[in-house]
Formats: structure tokens, sequence, C-alpha cells
């Protein structure tokens, strides 16, 4: 996978994550705060996840690692 | 929900989506860039979840999200009837904070307590959503002395009883509870008969 592809999907995980935070924030109940958490923070962990990946990748390739 | 978290969530959805549509392969090409997508991928999403978590785990240690289930509103309503019950001398006479009454009462207050009273407010909630509550509701366990002594303890009010001195060992111990006393913890019966005290307006 490419660095920009992989850049553009840890985007789209964050903005699909903070999405769903605030459509859940907007309409608070127990229920939207169970959503907020395990969809919404998850998500936005799972971008930030692939973006670390890619820059330990990208720094291993250039030899900086 | 926090105004400060709506605010910074909707500013960097919008910058994201710009850097997604138009931007990401030109900040890719510089360092400049590259510390633009390091702060806005991988720090400020994190923290703004961080903030809104936290946030959210506050709100739901608040009187108003415990009672926002249908099987808590007579419980809710036992804080306002007349008599001498403990939720309602506690929340009627301000010994409790009133926006956090629940929570104050019902909290673990032992090491890590916070994390497994917010266990079981999650499974509360699956049993909301997809169980049967039982009725009435009952506790895990049977009510802890600890959570009146933690602010009874040292009391002037509590100390001056003779009993309370007398029997301070066995109820630290949990061997007897405060509730073989003082049994009337919420007043269902009240709620049903609809006596409920009225705040005269000043």
């Amino acid at each position: 996978m490419s660095t920009l592809r992989a850049v553009r999907i840890a985007l789209m995980l964050c903005i699909a994550g903070l999405t769903v935070q605030l459509l859940t924030s907007l309409v608070w109940s127990p229920i939207s705060f169970i959503i907020f958490a395990a969809i919404g923070v998850t998500l936005v962990l799972a971008g930030t996840l692939v973006f670390v990946w890619t820059v330990l990748r990208e720094l291993r390739h250039t030899g900086a690692l | 929900m926090n105004t400060v978290f709506v605010i910074t969530a909707v500013a960097l959805c919008i910058g994201l989506a710009v850097v997604l549509l138009a931007g990401a392969e030109r900040l890719l090409a510089s360092t400049v860039g590259k510390l633009v997508l390091l702060a806005g991928i991988g720090v400020l999403p994190l923290a703004v979840s961080v903030g809104g978590l936290t946030a959210g785990v506050v709100n739901s240690s608040q009187t108003s999200f415990c009672l926002s289930c249908h099987e808590m509103t007579p419980y809710g309503q036992s804080l306002f009837v007349d008599g001498e019950s403990l939720v309602a001398v506690h929340f009627q006479d301000r010994l409790v904070d009133r926006d956090y009454a629940c929570y104050v009462c019902h909290k673990d207050y032992a090491m890590f307590g916070d994390v497994r009273t917010k266990l079981h407010g999650l499974n509360h909630l699956l049993v909301h959503y997809f169980g049967e509550a039982s009725d009435p509701i009952e506790l895990y366990a049977p009510y802890p002395n600890a959570n009146c002594l933690h602010c009874h303890d040292d009391s002037r009010g509590y100390l001056e009883v003779e009993v309370h001195v007398r029997f301070a060992a066995e109820m630290v111990r949990d061997d007897r509870s405060c509730l073989d006393c003082h049994s009337s913890s919420h007043d269902l019966d009240a709620v049903h008969a609809g006596r409920f005290w009225q705040a005269v307006a000043r």
C-alpha cells in the first residue's frame, strides 16, 4: 500500500470516528455514550494506528530507523 | 455535551476533510506538511476523543444520566419524598451534591472503584437494552458500610451517637450494616402513595 493511500485511509477513519462522536454527542443518552466510546473512539484510534504504522514503515524504508 | 468538544471536533473534521480532498499529497511532499499531518492525524483526533470520552464519563456520573432509564424512575422520585428516608434527607438537605447524588452513594470507593462502578454501569445498560431488570432492582452485593463511612466516619454528628462508636469495628468489617438501623433508604412506599416534599418558593 502506498504512503498516500495509507494516509488517506487514516484520514477517513479519523473523520468517520469524529463524525460518530459529534453526532452522538448531540443526542446525549446512555446508548449514544456507548456508541461514542465503542465506535467513535475506536475508529479514531484505528486511524491513528494506521498513520503511526505508515510513519514507522516510511522511516524504516528510508533507513531512519 | 461539552460545547468545547463539539466546536473542536467540528473544526478538526473540516480540517481533515479539506486535507483528504485537496492536500494530502502536497503535505506529504514537504517536511512542514508531514508535521501538519502528524499533528492532524496522529495527535489531535486522539486528544479530542480522549477529551470527549472524559467529558462523557463525568457526564455519566450525573443524577440525570442515571435517571434517564425508566427502571430508575421511582428511585429518582424517592429523592423528593416527604419523610426521613436516607435518600430524601441526603438529597433534600444537600448532604450530597444533587447533580451526582446516585453516584456519590453507590460508587465503589476502593482502589479502581471508579472503573468497577463504570463496568457495573455498562452492565446496567446491557440489561436495559437487551435484557430485563429484576423487579425490584437489586444491588450486586449488600450495600457496603464503607460508602456511608466515607463521609460520616469522622463527622461530629456521627461520632456523638453512642452506638456508632460502640459498633465501630463491626461496621468497618461490614459485620453489622448501617441499614440494620437506618432501614429506609429509597422510600418507594411514599413514592407510590404520592407523598412528596413541596419546596416553598421564597
